[in-house]
């Protein structure tokens, strides 16, 4: 430790405060080249993101998605003031999908407008040769094809709502295949890559694959965001007599992007005009806010560097990131000007060198204790296994070193440069409350261990009442358009995320009992089947003999199942088609004979329309494609799943592995769940491993008791508070727990850090508390005070995760330092780990 | 589509009506004398309309004849107003029984694939059932006649097959129907029908394959047993 600090010292002593200037000028080229490498930075929100990348889940949806020819799409509802089927909103209707259709990715818009009606007047199946009729067509019945448009298995719900007031317009992109295409072939590499077993043209094509697919996925995810613009723009023009609203999956990617960025750049400013304030109203001195911010402001360009340089892709998991550093640096920069300014009024004649000498080699030890700590409760998202979070994790991990280099860095280095301060007695509010902690925990210890194993109890209680839920349609507020969007899309358009349920039939073979039961065959037994065999067994596989009653028959229960379920909106399958079909002959359910003969005699466009998005002969199986009414607040998303796996296979009589559940509902469970397990399961993991890290850093079992207890409560206590007020363990609010423990860590061992070191001067608990709280309080202090204020902004945010992230934050902070400034030396003064006390 | 079925139905009945003189026996019940035409009693007032609508079949080795003749005295049968619904399905039933080959029906339904796995018992009750199950399927949709028009094409040799496509002029659309026979003895057999491409044999045979895949042989007999069987 000597050799440590003699190194350390010597370090700032004949480099750093030596060469100021040549420092100074090294760190701007350093940030300077960084800087240029942020233009490689990338903000990533799209849906691809929000899943696991070696979910064998995702690779299954993307099979089920080519397979099935599933493409992207939009939904955008109109409500007209008037009546919907009069001429006026009909042409205005026209004239909407007409300019929606002109958009170029736009493959397709299916609206009650151009879909095809059977029943207005009612059709037979053999006229679906000829050109079907639509709602403009001078034969079509308006009055029935209102009716058809609201109670046919496939529009209900779908294209018109149940009042008839709504109509949806499903605007259908085109599929992007080259995006699936070098997504498979990087992966593929990737996978190679990991195994070892990439050669040398192949390293070569991984690595212009990878760059090959981020340019392409970049491309297309700007074009999406074209598009959704686009789209928004020519609702505009409808707005004056109808209400226009948008709705889909990758519209919510979209503007959670779009949220993240508005929120980084007008409340990315909003901070650091309140940081700034804040450092004011404190410190009032243009050096204590020019200081301060500027180190927050190179630890932000070098880290956005070195993501843009390292390829880190920032997702809506880690978007907090950049905020979570200036709190870290904020704190190590805060502490250094306290750890100043105390010395400097101490001793207003000794030389700047040697106050910044001493505040560097005070600080420095404690300062990279807590980063240490931190690192070790962030490396809990090391341990997901997830892309985005572990990316996250090694994020924060780059971030804290970063954030402690540069201030440790800039900081003397500036000082120096600058002329000393003579130190003037600021009105300082600080020594003020800390002090009034000192003297409450010195009065009323007894109650604050009481309050505190209250508070205990009473967040181990609401950790009890947290849920995992990821409600997209909660990120938002309700004023906000998608939010509007997305629950009128929920309530009368068939719900929002895809959930798809695939169910595979039994491939027909002969039961190996049957076989050792059955006598042996003669020879002529088999002689027929010789003779028709072959030709019956090459005709049988003609995909027109697959239809049978049998599989339609499951599938009609396995429809009406997925239908019944009150969490599903708009299920379509093979079966909604049938119903159809049986609707036009307008008799019983068709028998094999007649599906097979339906089936041969329906023209193949028709064919592949219908039959396409819900079969795979090939594959023998079906697929419903089920929509989820994601705005409903029972809405439990794992317990739906895992109730549709254990029901379904029953329900249709089936082994549970023939039944399998896809799409983004699935993949986002799968990651909120694996989130769950990594952040929440492994929490105690950290717990333990900052346990031994304590130990380490403090030499003391006790201590390292003590520290973790004042630790545990604020982070229990924020986790508590998000159970009581019934906030959701989501995508975003997850790594709070981690940064929970982050914020909390600081405090403690700075307390600690500055108790056992002003022990020494008395060796009397209760004294030491009250230097301590007048001096390492006051950081302590003014660094929550000022990121508290400072991130209480975010609550004016229209994107729920960043108010919950500043508020959740600011709770973390205030109760961290109360912990710290309370319990913490009450349990000091009582357990008197430090040893005895002089009498 | 509707039209198409009973259409196949008719003529499956036409068809069969051949035979409907030839090799009759006993059947102590209904399941077990399903694929054979009912005795012939001459006081049976049923047997007198069977004499009066059947036809004699002058050349039992041309196939054509046979189909041709069995055909028109179905329709006959269809078109006489006077007659109750029972009695024609009856008479129909008793027309063209004889000449479906029920048996090989059953088995090449069954295929390779099961037909090992049925034990003699349960391939027995198996192709009464299943002949049950063929003639429930044309009696339900007999009444549906209405007046299609029918030109048999001439036939083609396959093997020991035959194979004879006939068309159907209904309401100004054209159905292609093909029958397989086979040479059973002195006379042929119907083994399958084919109707605009779709083959009833292979039809049953996939559905079965479907209720096979998931359920045991006693399972698929048990729900060939109910009357709303798949």
């Amino acid at each position: 430790m000597t050799e440590h600090r003699s190194l350390t010292y010597s370090f700032f002593d004949r480099v750093i405060l030596r060469y100021p200037v040549i420092v100074v000028l090294a760190m701007i080229a350093i940030v300077g080249f960084l800087a240029f490498k942020a233009r490689g930075f990338r903000l990533d929100a799209s849906a691809e993101t929000l899943v696991l990348e070696n979910d064998e889940d995702l690779r299954y949806a993307r099979q089920i998605s080519a397979r099935y020819e599933q493409s992207d799409f939009l939904v955008l509802t109109y409500t007209p003031d008037s009546d919907l089927f009069s001429e006026k909103d009909l042409a205005v209707l026209e004239r909407l999908q007409k300019d929606l259709e002109a958009l170029e990715s736009v493959a397709s818009v299916a609206s009650i407008l151009n879909v095809p009606l059977l029943q207005s007047p009612p059709l037979s199946l053999k006229d679906l040769t000829a050109e079907l009729p639509t709602l403009n067509s001078p034969k079509t019945d308006r009055t029935l094809a209102r009716t058809e448009l609201r109670d046919s298995p496939l529009y209900k719900n779908l294209l018109l709502s149940a009042d008839s007031k709504t109509t949806a317009l499903l605007v259908n992109f085109a599929r992007d295949d080259r995006y699936m295409t070098l997504l498979y072939r990087r992966n593929e590499l990737r996978q190679k890559k990991a195994d070892g077993l990439l050669n040398k043209s192949e390293k070569a094509e991984f690595e212009s694959v990878v760059r090959e697919f981020r340019d392409y996925r970049d491309r297309a995810r700007r074009r999406r965001h074209q598009d959704i613009t686009a789209i928004r723009t020519i609702a505009d023009k409808y707005r004056a007599d109808a209400d226009l609203f948008l709705g889909g999956v990758s519209m919510i990617a979209d503007d959670m992007i779009t949220f993240v960025k508005k929120d980084l750049k007008v409340f990315g400013i909003g901070v650091m005009v309140f940081l700034v304030l804040m450092l004011g109203i404190i410190f009032r001195s243009v050096r204590w806010i020019c200081l301060p911010m500027l180190c927050c402001l190179v630890s932000a360009i070098s880290m956005i560097g070195l993501l843009g340089w390292f390829g880190w892709e920032v997702t809506v998991i880690s978007s907090n990131f950049i905020s979570l550093q200036l709190i870290m640096t904020l704190a190590i920069a805060i502490h250094l000007i306290v750890r100043y300014r105390e010395l400097l009024s101490r001793n207003p004649d000794a030389p700047n060198r040697d106050l910044i000498l001493d505040t560097v080699r005070s600080k420095m030890k404690p300062c990279v204790y807590a980063v240490l700590t931190t690192i070790a409760g962030f490396g809990s998202l090391l341990l997901s296994g997830i892309l985005p979070v572990s990316t996250f994790g090694w994020m924060m991990i780059a971030g804290l070193i970063v954030s402690l280099i540069v201030t440790f860095l800039l900081f003397p280095t500036l000082l120096i440069l600058i002329p000393k301060q003579a130190p003037k007695r600021t009105h300082e509010s600080g020594s003020q409350i800390t002090e009034a902690l000192a003297v409450f925990t010195r009065n009323h210890g007894t109650l604050i261990i009481i309050v505190s194993i209250l508070a205990l109890a009473a967040s181990i209680t609401g950790i009890c009442r947290l849920d995992v839920e990821n409600c997209f349609i909660d990120y938002f507020k309700k004023s906000t358009e998608i939010y509007k969007g997305m629950s009128l899309v929920d309530r009368k358009l068939g719900g929002t995320t895809p959930l798809d349920v695939i169910i595979t039939f039994d491939e027909p073979n002969a039961s190996a009992a049957a076989k050792e039961t059955a006598p042996p065959e003669k020879d002529d037994e088999f002689s027929e089947f010789e003779e028709f065999g072959d030709d019956l067994d090459t005709a049988a596989s003609e995909d027109k003999y697959w239809f049978t009653a049998e599989k339609m028959r499951r599938v009609k229960i396995a429809h009406e199942y997925l239908d019944g379920l009150p969490e599903t909106g708009k299920v379509l399958s093979l079966q909604t088609m049938l119903r159809i079909a049986q609707e036009l002959k307008g008799e019983k359910p068709l028998d094999s004979l007649e599906l097979a003969l339906l089936y041969n005699e329906t023209p193949d466009e028709f064919k592949t329309m219908l039959t396409k998005p819900y079969v795979s002969v090939e594959n023998n199986q079906v697929r419903f494609w089920v929509r989820i009414v994601d705005s409903d607040k029972s809405l439990r998303r794992n317990q739906l799943i895992e109730k549709i796996k254990a029901e379904l296979p029953v329900v249709v009589d089936t082994d549970p592995k023939n039944v399998r559940l896809t799409g983004m509902f699935v993949l986002y469970n799968n990651m909120l769940q694996s989130l769950y397990k990594s952040q929440i399961l492994t929490l105690g993991l950290t717990v333990l491993a900052l346990s031994i890290m304590f130990l380490v850093l403090f030499g003391s079992l006790r201590i390292a008791l003590i520290a973790m207890f004042a630790n545990l409560l604020p982070i229990g206590m924020v986790l508590g508070v998000m159970g009581w007020l019934g906030i959701s363990l989501d995508m975003m609010t997850m790594t709070i727990a981690a940064i929970g423990v982050g914020i909390a860590v600081d405090d403690t061992i700075h307390y600690i850090h500055r108790f056992k070191k002003e022990f020494k001067a008395d060796r009397i608990y209760l004294s030491t508390m009250h230097r301590c709280h007048s001096s390492i309080g006051h950081a302590m202090y003014y660094t929550s005070a000022t990121i508290i204020i400072g991130f209480s902004i975010l609550a004016l945010s229209n994107f729920i995760p960043s108010v919950l992230f500043g508020l959740l934050t600011g709770l973390a902070m205030l109760m961290a330092l109360l912990a710290a400034l309370t319990l913490l030396p009450k349990l000091l003064i009582l357990i008197k780990p430090f040893g005895k006390e002089n009498p | 589509m509707k039209n198409l079925c009973y259409i196949l139905l008719i003529l499956l009945l036409a068809a069969a009506a051949f035979a409907a003189g030839q090799d009759q026996t006993d059947e102590p019940d209904e399941i077990q004398a399903a694929d054979q035409a009912p005795p012939a009693d001459p006081n049976d007032p049923n047997n007198i309309l069977l004499e009066k609508y059947d036809v004699v079949i002058k050349d039992p080795n041309d196939p054509n004849e046979i189909l041709w003749a069995k055909w028109n005295a179905v329709v006959r049968v269809l078109q006489s107003k006077d007659m109750e619904k029972k009695v024609k399905e009856s008479l129909i039933d008793r027309i063209v029984t004889p000449i479906f080959d029920f048996p090989l029906m059953a088995k090449l339904v069954l295929g390779r694939k099961h037909w090992p796995n049925f034990s003699p018992p349960q391939r027995e009750k198996f192709t009464k059932l299943f002949t049950r199950k063929l003639k429930d399927s044309y009696r339900e949709k007999i009444s549906h006649y209405t007046d299609e028009k029918a030109s048999v094409k001439p036939l083609r040799k396959k093997n020991t097959t035959v194979i004879i496509p006939m068309n159907l002029i209904s309401q100004g659309k054209e159905i292609a129907i093909i029958y397989k026979l086979r040479k059973i003895g002195k006379t042929w057999k119907i083994y399958d029908v084919e109707i605009q491409g779709v083959s009833i044999l292979l039809t049953y045979r996939s559905q079965f394959d479907d209720v096979l895949a998931g359920s045991s042989v006693e399972d698929l007999l048990e729900r060939l047993e109910k009357p709303a069987a798949p």
